[in-house]
């Protein structure tokens, strides 16, 4: 589904480059739930907007589907990120001005094509209820909480049935109750509508839930970690393998 | 549903932003328009001269006005769409075309933008017709004219392209160089400035003090020295107190390094706007010369009104005229005549005769740039009346020695004399006539527009006059016409300028003893070059010709109106560009203190969770907000109003007038009336941003 090989990035400071990714390699299954982890520096979000195409990259290479991003023109790249990828970001970034139902809906108007427009409002419905949170449809983000409004972005991003749904830091900026809630959502969406997730966050207890965690140091993997089955006991061994880092 | 559903929306949500941002390009079409209908009309055609400087200046004053309303538009423009760039952030993040979504933007923009156009040009028409009526008032003249012409339609319509060209690069700069990152960390951008020295406040204002004044007399300073007219290079010494402004600003916004006893009282509201540093300061820089630009602009008026109205209000006779002894101008009873049959009456009339010498004097020669002086025995004419006269038209007894003359000014001698004469010749038989200055006598009545009386004894008048023919002869009449009338004195300045020949039609700056000598030097006379001679071909009734005709009469009525009508136009000149540059000021002040409030939303938040009140929330916003009004109106009235000090205090070699200080308080009072409004806009401010922080 989601191959990277060799991705290297820098980062120009004044004068001085710092390499942030130092060829990382790392592959996503289609369906599966992938966390990334690291400290801060480790180049975890740089990694993620790499990926997102939001920037560019020096070396290597990121497939998706088979096809390769770094040749495609900004048009193409658009139409992918519309198409293919479903993002949640840490701060929300819903429309002010558009109703939860409307912000959902927002990627299939983006797309314009009349199917996906056709059938938009019956699959915001279907979301919403999917998530918990058909009875505020017809809010606007500054009536609901921040957890409600992470998963309307969940919701969102799944839109266009995306081939893959981005996260960074998704409960980021969330309390631990809204934070779960958002949890339940990445756990919904793989197991009801099967959707991969790639997801970069700091939150050992959120990565718990995902299937397998990639560690990042230093702009390279330094682990990969398969979730034994037991949610606790991976939470554990995350924390472990994020002590022996700092070692 | 489609995407223009979805920007219909936004915009219905965001609809007080779309006003705004409406209101602001309106506000900006409908001045340029207003302005330029103004300009066209014919009475200001009629009032700024063809080729002349008040012209030059009138088109200079629009230019500025454009520039200001185009800056104003842009920044209403860039604001706006700054406000927009994380909603179109968002679409471009969740895969929107930004080619697509450029021209979606557009078309609202078109269809925004070409309301605004109408909706202003519609407007400029009854803003125009409103100060102009209300002129009207005051000054009824018959040929205050207001009339739509074409070119200014067509300025209006290019001005009001240019808005919508310029919004349409800023949008396009918008969308293909945004960066998506900064869309989704843009919560956490700041601009911090580094740490300044202890006395940076202090150095500020001795900046603005110091250079102002270094900046002022520099000029003078470099004739002095160098003998040279100043070059342009020398206007870079402005920068001076504008670097003062900046760093009294800067200290403003950061506070310097010290650790002052306010200094817990201040921390929060220092530290906030030391994040919000660089751009805030810019803003505070540009609100700075923008009220600095508008005080400027308001003070024009108020200044040079009040000086023409106490010297007109002081004369006594209303009616004045002067002619060449070679003329016959109002036959025996003609103006009795005249003046009855408007009903008016003549009290008191009095007649003297003035002769007309050469006077000698430094003459500055120029080559280039330089120029020296050099003395001439016959410099140029002088009107000299007899001790006699003069005692019998003021009711005083004088003495005065042959060889003296006093020059007759005003109460204040605020009109000039020429103290250095030492020598009056006979410009028929090249007699000379040495002489000395005795003093200064003041008579408001005896003081010309167009030239200078002086006074001398009855012998030398006679020495004078017996060897002088008509031809340097002319008499000076005064009378008093009870029952004055508007009319009345148009009629009699007709029949007055029907008594001249052709080539009598000369204008004020054209002196007869500097012709002559120039033509036996053999050289050409500056004012007789051909550009000087079409000023005879002018209509007596054109403002030109009243204002620069060497025989213009004083008709008290007429000049009153005349001028009124002149300072009129000029008032309504620069009203526009008090408008736009006090109206960009506060917008501009206003626009950054909102989003000071935004960004620094999470800052009361927290302040929130600590336990902090209401009240002292208030305090903190309100202590913040006050620096981006309080420093750039200071610095700007107080700036402007000492160089209005200053620049009337040099005008009459180091002191003030009566006129002046009258001038001074009345721009004291609209500094105040700035302040107010200053102040109220303040208020907006800050409650604008307590309810965005959700203080209530």
């Amino acid at each position: 589904m989601l191959k990277v090989e060799e991705l290297r990035k820098s980062y120009l400071v004044g004068k001085k480059s710092y390499e942030v990714l130092k060829g990382i390699s790392l592959e996503v299954k289609k369906g599966e739930f992938v966390a990334v982890m690291g400290p801060s520096g480790s180049g975890k979000s740089t990694l993620l907007n790499c990926i997102s195409c939001y920037i560019g990259y020096e070396a290597g290479t990121i497939t998706l589907d088979g096809h390769k991003i770094d040749t495609l023109g900004q048009e193409q790249l658009a139409a992918m990120r519309n198409r293919q990828m479903g993002f949640v970001f840490q701060d929300f970034m819903l429309l002010d001005g558009l109703t939860v139902k409307n912000n959902i809906v927002l990627p299939a108007v983006i797309s314009e094509e009349k199917e996906l427009i056709e059938a938009a409002e019956q699959k915001a419905k279907k979301l919403c209820e999917t998530f918990g949170i058909s009875h505020i449809m017809d809010k606007y983000p500054a009536e609901i909480s921040g957890g409600e409004k992470q998963r309307v972005a969940v919701a969102r991003a799944l839109m266009n049935d995306p081939l893959i749904l981005l996260a960074d830091e998704p409960t980021g900026n969330l309390d631990s109750k809204s934070g779960r809630s958002v949890i339940d959502a990445f756990v919904m969406a793989k197991e009801k509508l099967h959707t991969t997730i790639f997801m970069v966050t700091h939150d050992s207890f959120a990565a718990s839930f995902s299937d397998r965690a990639i560690l990042l140091q230093d702009g390279m993997v330094f682990r990969e970690m398969e979730n034994p089955g037991d949610r606790t006991t991976f939470q554990d061994e995350l924390l472990a393998g994020i002590g022996s880092m700092n070692r | 549903m489609n995407i223009n559903q979805i920007f219909y929306m936004l915009r219905r949500k965001n609809i007080a932003e779309y006003i705004l941002y409406m209101i602001c390009t309106i506000f900006s079409v409908a001045v340029v328009s207003a302005y330029a209908l103004l300009l066209f009309s014919p009475t200001v055609m009629e009032v700024l001269p063809v080729g002349g400087d008040s012209r030059k200046q009138a088109f200079g004053i629009f230019a500025v006005v454009c520039i200001g309303c185009l800056a104003f538009s842009m920044y209403a423009s860039a604001l706006f769409y700054k406000k927009k760039q994380k909603e179109l952030g968002i679409i471009l993040a969740l895969g929107g075309n930004r080619s697509k979504l450029y021209r979606t933007v557009v078309k609202e923009n078109l269809r925004m933008s070409l309301l605004c156009l109408l909706v202003g040009l519609l407007l400029a028409f009854p803003l125009n017709k409103g100060i102009w009526g209300a002129l009207s008032l005051f000054i009824d003249s018959p040929e205050m004219k207001l009339r739509v012409e074409l070119p200014s339609l067509l300025i209006s319509v290019g001005i009001a392209g240019i808005v919508l060209l310029s919004t349409m690069l800023i949008l396009r700069r918008i969308i293909f160089r945004m960066d998506l990152l900064d869309v989704i960390k843009a919560e956490h951008k700041n601009e911090m400035v580094r740490k300044l020295p202890k006395h940076t406040g202090l150095y500020g204002v001795i900046l603005i003090l110091a250079g102002g004044v270094i900046s002022y007399l520099a000029p003078g300073v470099y004739m002095d020295v160098f003998s040279e007219y100043p070059p342009a290079w020398l206007n870079l010494l402005y920068l001076i107190p504008l670097a003062g402004v900046y760093l009294t600003i800067l200290y403003a916004v950061v506070g310097g390094e010290k650790v002052e006893k306010k200094h817990y009282a201040d921390m929060i509201s220092k530290s906030i706007m030391k994040f919000q540093g660089r751009q805030t300061v810019n803003c505070m820089l540009v609100i700075t010369l923008l009220i600095g630009g508008g005080c400027f602009a308001a003070f024009y008026v108020p200044i040079t009104m009040t000086a023409f109205g106490t010297s007109v209000q002081a004369k006594e006779w209303n009616y004045q005229y002067s002619y060449p002894q070679t003329r016959d101008v109002f036959e025996e009873g003609q103006l009795e005549e005249l003046v009855k049959k408007y009903g008016a009456q003549i009290q008191e009339e009095k007649d003297f005769p003035v002769l007309l010498a050469a006077k000698d004097g430094m003459q500055e020669i120029e080559e280039g740039r330089k120029f020296h002086y050099e003395y001439h025995p016959r410099m140029a004419t002088v009107h000299l009346i007899k001790e006699s006269d003069f005692e019998e038209f003021t009711e005083t007894k004088l003495q005065i020695k042959p060889d003296e003359y006093y020059a007759i000014t005003d109460e204040e001698e605020i009109a000039r004399f020429d103290p250095d004469m030492t020598l009056f010749s006979n410009m028929e038989t090249r007699e000379e006539y040495p002489v000395k200055f005795a003093g200064c006598l003041h008579h408001e009545d005896l003081v010309l527009e167009n030239s200078r009386l002086y006074l001398i004894s009855d012998a030398l008048f006679e020495r004078i006059d017996s060897t002088l023919s008509q031809e340097w002869k002319e008499t000076l009449c005064y009378r008093k016409i009870a029952n004055d009338s508007y009319q009345l004195a148009t009629k009699v300045y007709e029949e007055f300028c029907r008594c001249f020949e052709p080539q009598d039609m000369v204008f004020c700056g054209y002196d007869r003893v500097s012709a002559i000598v120039a033509c036996e030097a053999g050289q050409e006379y500056w004012a007789a070059a051909p550009e000087f001679q079409s000023f005879s071909e002018l209509s007596p009734d054109s403002p030109e010709f009243q204002r620069e005709w060497i025989y213009m009469p004083f008709f008290k009525i007429m000049s009153l109106q005349g001028t009124l009508r002149n300072y009129a136009v000029y008032f309504m000149l620069f009203i526009y560009v008090v408008i736009v540059a006090l109206v960009s000021a506060w917008l501009i002040a206003y626009t950054r203190c909102v989003t000071i409030g935004m960004h620094n939303r999470y800052v009361f938040e927290a302040l929130e969770k600590l336990g902090a009140s209401t009240a002292f929330r208030q305090r903190e916003l309100r202590k913040q907000l006050s620096i981006v009004y309080k420093t750039p109106t200071c610095i700007g009235l107080v700036v402007v109003l000492l160089l209005f000090v200053l620049i009337l205090y040099g005008n009459d070699g180091g002191r003030f007038s009566k006129s002046e200080l009258l001038g001074l308080l009345i721009c004291v009072g609209i500094e105040a009336v700035i302040g107010a409004i200053t102040y109220v806009c303040y208020r907006a401010s800050v409650r604008k941003v307590s309810l965005l922080s959700s203080f209530h």
